[in-house]
């Protein structure tokens, strides 16, 4: 099996050399082209000085170019940085110190962004001992050097990429992974996430990110399947794309899913070859599950992405709707107290974590004693519950999780079990200055919600702060969808000590 | 005053700024100090920059023991370059195997050593990365300073430090992957055990390629701030005459190396008394040698570990029932025995093998199987039995080679015997031994087995013997000896 780029790449040039690998909405390359292409750009830059372990940031939109220049130099063992397009300029000047970047790639300009002009006053300072070179992707060259040594150096357990988590407050945390856990990890999620050779895939998720590369580009790489991306989706120019690409597989967003699906309706769109295993509204109601039948995948960037799932095209047992499904071969997966780090059992919520293969070989700048325990796992922050079967339900981030009267209260749990009652659309639940606090999207009276909850949750449980909405349109969400918890907490602390109520007649 | 980030670079400036003047290294007629060391390897450095070097770049060094390696060591580490050290017995074939093993992409090597000429031996050396071969070169230096500086500012002490190459007598050499806080962590506890403080010179026989130099010997002195003492000398005397001029206070290597030192002519007439401690007993003062080896408490240690394992701070003669301890663990591992496998973790522990991932070099649990057979007593105590790999199976039953030269050593009062398997059609093996005999000396066999009779089994009594001179022995600069070279002997 091939577990370097450099091998995968050629093997997939032999197999599939005339079929295309990635598709942007202007250009695209085959896995023979893919391979000749990067060679050349691998000869150059080795001639400009990059070789095994350099390590080179790429600034760039999804786009086949992106592609071509991670295969070029991770092939030759050089260590792949990608950086969001969306980091403002003290945010880029930080993951460029904290992965020691020594090369970096960097579109000028992408929405309104000038990257280059961000780092004009840093570039050649103490700011950033370790970048000497930055180019723009138009001075990237080619070269005629035979790599064929220089590649053949680079093992399955050299550094692939550094990659950033998008997530959360606290220094960047720049995420390493090898060929080999990168690519195992991918390998071990293809089969749930209904990829194969035939596969022609739509992934909008930027390539920056672990959904981007991981789940789009090596996946298809992985696969020898066709991945189909565009720079800045739109519902237009996306149902343009599916139909002219006879795209097999939607892997977008939700919401851009239900976009996409009212729009077609109107201009009349052929998206036949969509197979069931992309995203719902998608497909032709017969071939829509019920909601919670299928897994949500479930994974992070320390993992690589999706760690946990089940088959996406198929329903999972009664029992486990809802769940994440379960964890993929070769992850070695425990669900322990947050606070005696001891394991749980089934039915018991606690904190997740992983070792094995597949996981991060270690983060920038941090000791391998700070991040795993003395038996190797990494705690993942994430909370959930196994059933006997060993489906895995997710309980939100230990973050969230908070004490009240010394007991422990797991936000998701409470938030599940309101939504069960009737005339709830949604919940969100925090913690209000040492109480329960629950935003709920509902038509009900408050002492029906509370009536509910009682016979669904042990008392402490049991939300103490109430506040009422109409529609979701009064949940505070930030720029990526995501609720935005402080925001909400800070809605529910205006309301004073408890008990309190708000909204809701 | 504690220092409290753990990298190269940190400890020697601040070596350099409170005890500038004090000698880092005195290597026969070489004087190092503390101050000339930030200074030559701060220039040096910059020269590296100056080819592309910086954080992560691998810099391989073939140097004999000196002032050379230490400033070519200091130089690569302080800018976050990760230290590939060579040996300097390593033939044409093996510093190439070494170099594309370790992805060496820069070489720093001295010309010659003794009859080694390496001129010669690098010439059409081809590795796929390596892009400078520099033999004693001086490089040009064009960097900025605040660039060094910065870049020194940017190592972390979990950063890569070296990469050390493992002496295995049986397998192939691997390259064991060791942080700045792995070593430098590690030298800090053994410092406090073995008592090495500012005060102390020690004089050293390891050669600092491996891990006994580079870790126990060179960054224990500069964690310190004390004197490493050694020599290269062939003249026995003139190794001696340094020792009484320099007067180390602290002895540490290997026995073997110094047994040309211990059997001088002129060594009765030595005023050595300033070696108080250490284990290089034959030429420490009578007063502090053991009255028999066997009842001091020995160091256990290998290079997945950084050096030693487990030792004791207790450099008395102990009870009769400790004959053969190895101490306890340095603090900082974990330790257990599985099926008489010696199993450590810890911080301590090498990061993996190069070229190799952590899950090929560890069990599940992170457990390191270190192929060492120990048993341990009561009071914690850790006995060596022998190499996993190299027990010899004769006739259904284990022999462990260390037990049987052990036994020769005593009967014989202190022969060096190897001993080691011959393939036997009808025991599967044999036990052999090699005894090494000072030049001209004779070696009675039959008297020799007759008296092993009362310390072993007879299964476990070499049923071949062959008597070769010290200096004609296959045994490598380690103290292990080269097995396939001492199967040979029997060949004859």
């Amino acid at each position: 099996m091939p577990d370097t780029i450099d091998e995968l790449v050629k093997a997939r040039a032999g197999q599939h050399g005339d079929k295309p690998m990635v598709i942007d909405t202007v250009s695209r390359i085959s896995y023979a082209e893919l391979d000749e292409t990067t060679r050349a750009m691998a000869a150059a830059f080795v001639d400009a000085g990059v070789g095994k372990g350099t390590r080179v940031g790429l600034i760039m939109p999804n786009r086949v170019q992106w592609v071509q220049i991670a295969v070029a130099l991770t092939r030759i063992g050089a260590v792949l940085v990608p950086l969001s397009t969306l980091l403002q300029p003290p945010e880029l000047i930080s993951q460029l110190r904290v992965a020691s970047v020594q090369a970096l790639i960097a579109v000028e300009e992408f929405r309104g962004h000038r990257y280059l002009d961000d780092l004009a006053g840093v570039v050649d300072t103490a700011e950033l001992p370790a970048l000497l070179t930055v180019w723009t992707p138009d001075e990237l060259t080619t070269g005629g050097r035979n790599i064929t040594t220089i590649t053949a150096a680079v093992t399955p357990s050299d550094t692939l990429v550094i990659m950033f988590t998008s997530g959360s407050s606290g220094p960047p945390k720049g995420v390493i992974h090898s060929h080999g856990n990168a690519l195992a990890a991918v390998r071990s999620g293809n089969t749930a996430r209904c990829i194969d050779a035939d596969t022609r895939l739509y992934l909008p998720m930027p390539f920056f990110w672990v959904g981007g590369f991981g789940s789009g580009v090596l996946s298809a790489l992985l696969a020898g399947a066709t991945l189909v991306t565009e720079e800045i989706p739109r519902p237009e120019t996306t149902l343009r794309l599916l139909e002219r690409e006879r795209v097999t597989l939607f892997r977008g967003w939700p919401d851009q899913a239900e976009a996409l699906a009212r729009q077609s309706a109107s201009v009349a769109m052929d998206l036949s070859t969509l197979r069931p295993g992309s995203l719902e509204a998608l497909l032709p109601p017969e071939h829509r599950a019920e909601p919670g039948a299928r897994a949500k995948l479930f994974g992070m960037t320390e993992s690589f992405g999706p760690y946990c799932g089940y088959p996406a095209d198929t329903d999972m047992p009664r029992s486990a709707w809802g769940s994440c499904g379960k964890p993929f071969d070769g992850m070695q997966l425990r669900i322990v107290d947050p606070d005696s780090g001891q394991a749980v059992p089934p039915g018991t919520i606690g904190m997740i974590q992983l070792r094995g293969p597949h996981v991060l070989r270690g983060i920038c700048r941090r000791s391998r004693e700070e991040l795993f325990t003395s038996d190797g796992y990494y705690p993942t922050g994430d909370l959930a519950h196994r059933d006997a079967d060993g489906f895995m339900f997710y309980h939100g981030r230990s973050d969230d999780m908070f004490k009240v009267s010394g007991a422990t209260v797991y936000p998701s749990e409470v938030e599940q079990a309101l939504r069960t009652i009737d005339g709830v659309d949604n919940a969100f639940v925090t913690e209000v200055s040492g109480a329960v606090g629950a935003v709920v999207i509902t038509d009900r009276h408050v002492d029906e919600l509370r009536g509910g909850a009682r016979k669904l949750l042990s008392a402490f449980k049991v939300p103490t702060v109430w506040l009422l909405v109409a529609s979701d349109d009064d949940i505070p969400r930030g720029t990526t969808g995501k609720v935005d918890m402080r925001r909400l907490r800070a809605l529910l602390a205006e309301l004073g000590a408890p008990p309190r109520v708000q909204g809701g007649t | 005053m504690p220092i409290d980030s753990l990298t190269v670079g940190d400890v020697l400036r601040q070596q350099a700024r409170t005890r500038g003047e004090h000698p880092l290294l005195v290597c026969d007629s070489e004087r190092l100090s503390y101050a000339e060391a930030d200074r030559r390897s701060a220039q040096l450095a910059r020269g590296l920059i100056t080819l592309g070097a910086g954080k992560g770049t691998h810099v391989g060094l073939l140097y004999p023991n000196g002032a050379a390696w230490i400033v070519g060591m200091l130089a690569a580490a302080r800018i976050g370059a990760v230290v590939i050290p060579f040996s300097t017995f390593a033939t044409a074939p093996e510093i190439a195997t070494q170099l594309v093993d370790s992805d060496t992409e820069i070489l720093l090597a001295a010309a010659s050593f003794r009859a080694h000429d390496y001129r010669e031996r690098l010439a059409g050396i081809e590795a796929p990365l390596l892009r400078h071969v520099l033999i004693d070169a001086e490089l040009e230096d064009t960097t900025e300073s605040w660039r060094l500086e910065a870049m020194e500012h940017d190592v972390d002490d979990s950063d890569p430090l070296a990469i050390v190459y493992t002496s295995g007598s049986t397998s192939a050499p691997k390259g064991v992957v060791h942080t700045h806080f792995s070593l430098l962590g590690h030298q800090r506890v053994l410092n406090e055990i073995r008592g090495l403080t500012a005060a102390d010179t020690l004089f050293c026989n390891s050669p600092f390629f491996w891990i006994g130099g580079i870790a126990f010997a060179v960054l224990a002195t500069m964690l310190a701030g004390s004197t490493l003492l050694c020599s290269n000398a062939v003249d026995a005397g003139e190794t001696l005459d340094l020792l009484e001029a320099e007067k180390p206070t602290m002895t540490n290597g290997f026995v073997a190396g110094i047994a040309h030192l211990a059997s001088h002519p002129s060594l009765p007439d030595r005023d050595l008394s300033s070696m108080r401690r250490g284990n290089l007993y034959p030429i420490m003062p009578p007063e502090v040698r053991p009255a028999d080896p066997e009842l001091r408490h020995t160091m256990l240690g290998m290079t997945e570990a950084g050096s030693v394992i487990t030792l004791s701070e207790d450099e008395s003669d102990q009870p009769e029932h400790r004959r053969g301890s190895f101490g306890r663990p340095c603090p900082g591992f974990e330790t257990k025995v599985v099926d008489g496998e010696l199993c450590i973790r810890g911080p301590y522990v090498m990061q993996r093998y190069y070229k190799r991932s952590r899950e090929e070099c560890f069990d599940d649990d992170g457990w390191f199987h270190t192929g060492d057979l120990v048993r341990t007593d009561a009071d914690g105590f850790v006995y060596f039995i022998g190499r996993r790999g190299a027990m010899i199976k004769t006739a259904g039953a284990n022999v462990a080679p260390a037990e049987v030269e052990r036994a020769i050593a005593k009967v014989t009062g202190g022969v060096v015997a190897h001993v080691l398997g011959l393939p036997d059609p009808e025991r599967g093996q044999l036990v052999a031994a090699v005894v090494a005999l000072e030049d001209g000396a004779a070696f009675d066999e039959a008297a020799v087995r007759e008296r092993l009779k009362a310390e072993l089994s007879s299964y476990k009594i070499p049923k071949r013997f062959a008597a070769v001179s010290r200096s004609g022995i296959p045994v490598l600069s380690s103290g292990k000896g080269d097995l396939a070279a001492l199967q040979k002997v029997f060949d004859a």
